[in-house]
């Protein structure tokens, strides 16, 4: 490319050449104008001129004119006259100042009033001959004139203005020559123009067209534009081999498909992309487009190639791709273009424009699998999903309609939605649905919000059903509303637990009101009551007036403020309290007893105390009274018990009196235990008569009491055997403490016996534990000799256990048998009640 | 430091006041007929000049310099007031000239101004001649002649005085007086029972007057200048008879014609450029008034008037020029449209006057009375019928 200086070296053809042209044009079209304009100038100022100058002369004569008649001086002959002389005056002036040749004459008369230097036959000559108001030409001594003819009526005056055009003349003349001028010098330029052409521009373009055509780029040597034309040529010559190979790089490198079919449907040329794609077929120009897209023998049935060679059109289709094995691997889609010749306009070929699509195929077919599974949903839900369009027509209902409903799709698709609700539910729909549309309007409205309704429901059974709406509206890519998106759920039975409720409450008012019980509802904050029932008037004799608005401390109702305090604290910490007994004071200052129960309740979200008290003060005179009678009764019971220990007591002397009388040493034996069973009895007497409570025992007190009884009366070394009691300290009825007390004599005193013979050292061990609720056990233990290997402890004649297994079923116990380390009895059992059991 | 200002003050004084007084006066040459036939009009011009170059002087002269007005005599003689006017150009180097007095001079020099490109205010004379030939630049002050008589024919249509005599000097203004009455008086419908010219200088007008005592004209209208007006009035006093209006131009508005004719004087109209009159009240008329009668003990004439009009009107032009450049000073005047002690000043393409206009006077008993326009009439007109009403 030449620089920048060259460039401009250069531009002097490409400049000149074009405004030589203009030049020539633009004089032609000046010379012309400037003639018509003259021309015009002279017909159209010189009317314009004498135009104004008569209308102007017959203002004069009209102001006059009125002047008289203003000053009311019509038929005023001599004031007429002066007048008119006047106004003659003011048009010579006018006549002098506008150059102009003005005559006035008296039509009456004929009379020349005013004129100067124009013939006087002219002047009735124009009068006569020329019409009025028009522009006329006339010659006078030689000299043209425009004449302007105009009549003045009421005083019959003819005024005739000429303007001598001679002046205009000249000016013609010489345009005239400046015309004849120019058009000389026109003609000469464009002479001079087709030489300049012929030699500067013809022949040096013959030469280099030449060279083209002969496929060489031109190289012109002489005029300076044409040698930067001859360079430019040769250089778009050189640089179209590169562009084609950009082309083609361009081609190639589209990732979708190209290819391009002559008019026989043969492959003319495929970019990359198309060859990789077939390269199993490959060579694929020259070949039929069928045979190597479709693997066919003849052309497909609708082929959009076909389509665009018959009509010349753009055809579009979607086919499948064909892969190595003759199988279709993926789909196609195909736009085809017409392919014309740039000079002729004819159809050359088509031009296949090929996208693979096959994973948008794919993906659109995951789509529907979806849309088909949301379906699914919709159609299974228990819930009724449905939408409407603006006009609350259905478009969709979930099959679920039948289950809630009774209605099947189609019938309920065909019902109008006045028809499948009450009219109060149909009136709210409508009214909530105009709300929306009001609120589309709005633009800080929220698109996405949701409405909820409740809507009563016709049944195909005729009975009602009632229904929660949830709603939201659908809306296209725009945002504009074009549908009701909603879900209807089944909320009858909620509606029926709700009815419950407001009678479950109103019977809870009933009671409230009518319970005997007082009842008052305090706010917490301030301790103010709320409310009260009529117990609570009845009971403190305050009317309700006296107290709502006030706190219990306004009206000293508390005897006792630890009572208070108590409710209080147990109100703050577990949110209620139970049971509270305290004195109360009336209104008339009376103090009566109340049970009182309270607990915190939340009434319209603020917390406030339910209190209800139950009038005791009888109750508790009863109960004062027999706490009396008990109290004479537990001494009545311990001195039973006492007379009842020391009669045990005598028993067991005498019968120790009587055994040192008997010789036989068994027998004695026998006195011996019957002896320590009957003290075992009376230690629990004298544990019940020195404890505070006559039904139960420390249990752990009278087994301690009872084995050393045991040891003392086996006179048992304490070096050689050792009693560990591990017994937790609780209170056992006596119904239980007995039978239990028995048991631990009979294995102790057996373990006594027989388990440490031979002066054998040993521990005889007692454990009494609570495993639950009420449920005992009890072990028994030594690490003596041991049981017999074949004795069978329910089997077995000796008194002692047969006694124990008697025990043990009164009891309703379990007995285990541990014969490992020496010997020991697991006894398991629940706390045993029933009155008038005893063994005793 | 108040000293220093006032010394400070005093020095700028000089200096502006050295710049104006220093410089080379703008210097305006004219010519009148202080000798000769027209010495009367011509005396009271000069008046006129010298009353306007002290008031433009005392108002700091023009664009900064001083005037002076260069006023030489004529001898009411056109060839010497030509040449006079060329050596005031060539030699004395004026800046501009005004006119001289009378039309007939006037029209001698107005090829010298032509060809020296000054601009000429004629201020003394009116001939329709002067702007019919063809001269550019020139321009009148005053109504031209040609309408001086007008009102005086208006008065006559209206006093049913239907024919009159029209007789006129030789001059070229005069004979445009008498051009112009004639014409007008047949716009008016009146009738010209005789129209005569006589040569100037004429001191014998007994023929002449018996020549329109059997005309049978009512009314008499003489043309020319002081001498004719005077010496025909005396004629027909001399042949004993009385028209029913005598109208001369120029002459009778002159105090002279009611010194020299007594009260022969009474009854005669004439035409007027301006006259003291309390409705007459152009600007600087009243002014004007005082400072000529306290300058020269005597009252002004409109040849006064117009004089000083004419400088005025010249000065006008100068400041709205911001120049003295002749050419620049032409065509503000052209298109100038102001006031002067006369009237409205303004003037066709030639150069004619055509905005103001003249009031017609009589002589009633020694008093000179404005009697048209009605207006601003002084006095009703008289139209004397019989001789013993005198």
């Amino acid at each position: 490319m030449p620089g920048s200086s060259e460039f401009f070296k250069r531009l002097g053809f490409r400049t000149l050449f074009p405004v030589i042209i203009l030049v020539a044009l633009v004089g032609v079209a000046l010379n012309t104008f400037v003639l018509q304009f003259i021309n015009e100038f002279e017909f159209s100022s010189i009317k314009e001129d004498l135009q104004w100058s008569s209308r102007f002369s017959q203002s004069i004569i009209n102001k006059h004119y009125y002047d008289l008649i203003q000053l009311g001086s019509m038929g005023d002959e001599r004031r007429e006259r002066i007048a008119k002389g006047n106004a003659l005056g003011e048009l010579e002036d006018f006549m002098r100042q506008k150059n102009l040749h003005l005559v006035v004459l008296d039509d009456p008369t004929d009379r020349v009033l005013l004129n100067e230097n124009i013939p006087e036959h002219i002047v009735f000559g124009v009068e006569r001959g020329s019409e009025e108001n028009v522009v006329n030409r006339v010659a006078i001594g030689g000299r043209d004139y425009f004449s302007y003819h105009v009549h003045f009526s009421p005083w019959n005056w003819h005024i005739i203005l000429f303007q001598d055009v001679q002046s205009y003349g000249a000016l013609m003349d010489k345009v005239g020559r400046a015309h004849m001028a120019t058009s000389v010098i026109l003609v000469m330029l464009a002479i001079l123009l087709y030489w300049s052409l012929r030699v500067n521009v013809s022949r040096p373009i013959k030469r280099i067209i030449s060279a083209v055509q002969r496929g060489k780029p031109p190289r012109y040597q002489g005029i300076r534009e044409f040698e930067y034309l001859s360079e430019s040529i040769a250089e778009m010559m050189n640089s179209l081999e590169e562009r084609e190979g950009f082309l083609a790089n361009v081609f190639n490198s589209i990732q979708d498909g190209i290819s391009i079919l002559d008019t026989d449907m043969r492959i003319v040329r495929v970019n990359r992309t198309m060859e990789k794609w077939y390269e199993h077929m490959s060579p694929l120009v020259g070949r039929k487009c069928y045979e190597i897209y479709h693997n066919r023998d003849r052309e497909c049935d609708h082929c959009p190639s076909r389509e665009t060679l018959d009509l010349g059109t753009i055809s579009f289709g979607v086919v499948p791709r064909i892969g190595p094995s003759g199988d279709s691997t993926g789909w196609l889609e195909l736009f085809t273009f017409p392919m014309l010749d740039t000079n002729t306009g004819q159809l050359t070929g088509v031009i296949e424009y090929v996208r693979d699509i096959t994973e948008r195929i794919r993906a659109e077919e995951q789509l529907r699998d979806s849309e088909r599974r949301y379906r699914l949903l919709a159609d299974n839900v228990t819930d009724i999903i449905w939408t409407m369009d603006m006009n609350l027509q259905w478009t969709y209902i979930s099959p679920s309609v039948i289950r809630m409903r009774g209605y099947t799709v189609e019938e309920m698709m065909t019902r109008k939605l006045e028809d499948v609700v009450t009219p109060e539910s149909y009136s709210l729909a409508r009214q909530t649905f105009g709300e929306e549309i009001a609120r589309e309007e709005d633009p800080g409205a929220d698109p996405d919000r949701v409405r909820s309704l409740e809507l009563e429901f016709y049944r195909k059974d005729g009975g009602t059903v009632w229904g929660e709406i949830t709603a939201s509206l659908l809306r296209d890519e725009n945002g504009k509303a074009v549908g009701i998106l909603g879900v209807t759920r089944d909320i009858t039975k909620r509606k029926e637990t709700e009815q419950a409720l407001r009678e479950s409450e109103e019977r809870f008012r009933t009671a409230f009101r009518t319970s005997p019980d007082s009842i008052n509802i305090n706010r917490i904050d301030d301790g103010v009551y709320v409310d009260i029932n009529e117990g609570f008037t009845a009971i403190s004799g305050y009317t309700r007036e006296d107290v709502i608005g006030r706190s219990s401390l306004d009206l000293g109702i508390w005897v006792n403020m630890e009572d208070r305090e108590k409710l209080v604290e147990n109100l703050r910490k577990h949110g209620k309290m139970e049971n509270l007994e305290a004195p109360f004071r009336m209104k008339d200052g009376t103090v009566l007893h109340g049970l009182m129960s309270a607990k915190i309740m939340n009434i319209h979200g603020e917390p406030h105390i339910l209190s209800i008290t139950r009038d005791i003060t009888e109750l508790k005179r009863a109960q004062d009274k027999l706490r009396d009678s008990l109290g004479e009764k537990s001494i009545l019971l311990k001195e039973i018990h006492h007379r009842v220990k020391n009669n045990l007591q005598v028993i067991s002397g005498l019968l120790n009196l009587q055994a040192h009388h008997i010789k036989d040493g068994e027998t004695r034996e026998v006195y011996k235990e019957s002896q320590n069973r009957v003290i075992t009895m009376a230690l629990i007497h004298e544990e019940l008569y020195q404890a505070r409570d006559l039904a139960q025992v420390d249990f752990a007190a009278y087994i301690q009491n009872l084995a050393s009884n045991l040891f003392i009366s086996y006179g048992v070394k304490q070096e050689l055997i050792q009693l560990a009691l591990e017994t937790e300290h609780f209170q056992m009825v006596v119904d239980t403490a007995i039978p239990c007390g028995l048991i631990v004599n009979e294995l102790i005193s057996n373990s006594l016996k027989h388990a440490f013979p031979d002066n054998r050292e040993g521990t005889i061990r007692v454990d009494f534990r609570q495993t639950g609720d009420r449920m005992f056990q009890l072990i028994v233990s030594d690490d003596g000799i041991g049981l017999p290997e074949d004795m069978d402890v329910r089997q077995t004649r000796t008194l002692g256990l047969q006694l124990v297994t008697l025990l043990i079923d009164q009891l309703g116990a379990t007995l285990e048998v541990a014969r490992e380390e020496g010997t020991e009895f697991r006894i398991s059992f629940q706390e045993y009640f029933e009155a008038g059991t005893m063994l005793y | 430091m108040l000293k220093r200002c006032f010394l400070s003050i005093f020095i700028l004084a000089v200096l502006m006041g050295g710049t104006a007084l220093g410089a080379e006066p703008v210097r305006i040459g004219v010519t009148l007929g202080l000798t000769g036939k027209y010495k009367q009009m011509s005396d009271m011009q000069m008046k006129g000049y010298r009353l306007w170059e002290g008031q433009v002087n005392s108002r700091g002269g023009l664009l900064g310099r001083r005037v002076e007005v260069l006023i030489k005599d004529d001898e009411s003689d056109g060839p010497t007031a030509a040449n006079l006017y060329e050596r005031m150009i060539a030699a004395d180097k004026v800046d501009h000239i005004l006119g001289p007095y009378s039309s007939s001079i006037t029209n001698a020099i107005l090829p010298v101004a032509s060809r020296h490109g000054y601009p000429l205010l004629v201020g003394g004379a009116s001939s329709n001649r002067l702007w019919k030939q063809g001269y550019q630049n020139v321009f009148g002050v005053y109504t031209p002649a040609s309408r001086y008589a007008v009102g005086f024919l208006e008065m006559l249509v209206m006093s049913d005085i239907g024919k009159l005599a029209v007789v006129s000097a030789d001059d070229s203004f005069s004979i445009s007086i008498s051009e112009g009455t004639v014409k007008w008086a047949g716009r008016y419908g009146l009738d010209v029972a005789l129209t005569r010219n006589f040569k100037k200088g004429t001191e014998a007008f007994g023929e002449l007057v018996e020549e329109m005592r059997q005309s049978g004209a009512q009314a008499l209208i003489v043309c020319g200048h002081f001498q004719e007006s005077v010496a025909v009035r005396e004629a027909i006093s001399s042949a004993g008879w009385q028209p029913l209006a005598y109208f001369a131009s120029v002459g009778p508005v002159l105090e002279d014609y009611m010194n020299q004719l007594g009260e022969l004087a009474d009854f005669t109209f004439s035409s007027s450029q301006w006259e003291p009159h309390p409705d007459l009240d152009f600007p600087g008329s009243k002014e004007f008034l005082r400072d000529f009668e306290a300058a020269y003990h005597k009252a002004p004439s409109y040849h006064a008037a117009t004089a000083f009009a004419a400088g005025s009107i010249l000065e006008k032009a100068i400041i709205k020029a911001g120049t003295l450049d002749r050419k620049r000073v032409s065509e503000v005047l052209y298109g100038l449209d102001t006031m002067s002690l006369i009237g409205r000043f303004g003037v066709d393409r030639t150069g004619m006057q055509i905005r103001q206009f003249p009031v017609i006077i009589q002589w009633q008993k020694g008093r000179k009375e404005i009697v048209w326009p009605k207006e601003l009439r002084t006095a009703d007109p008289v139209f004397v019928e019989d001789p013993d009403a005198r």
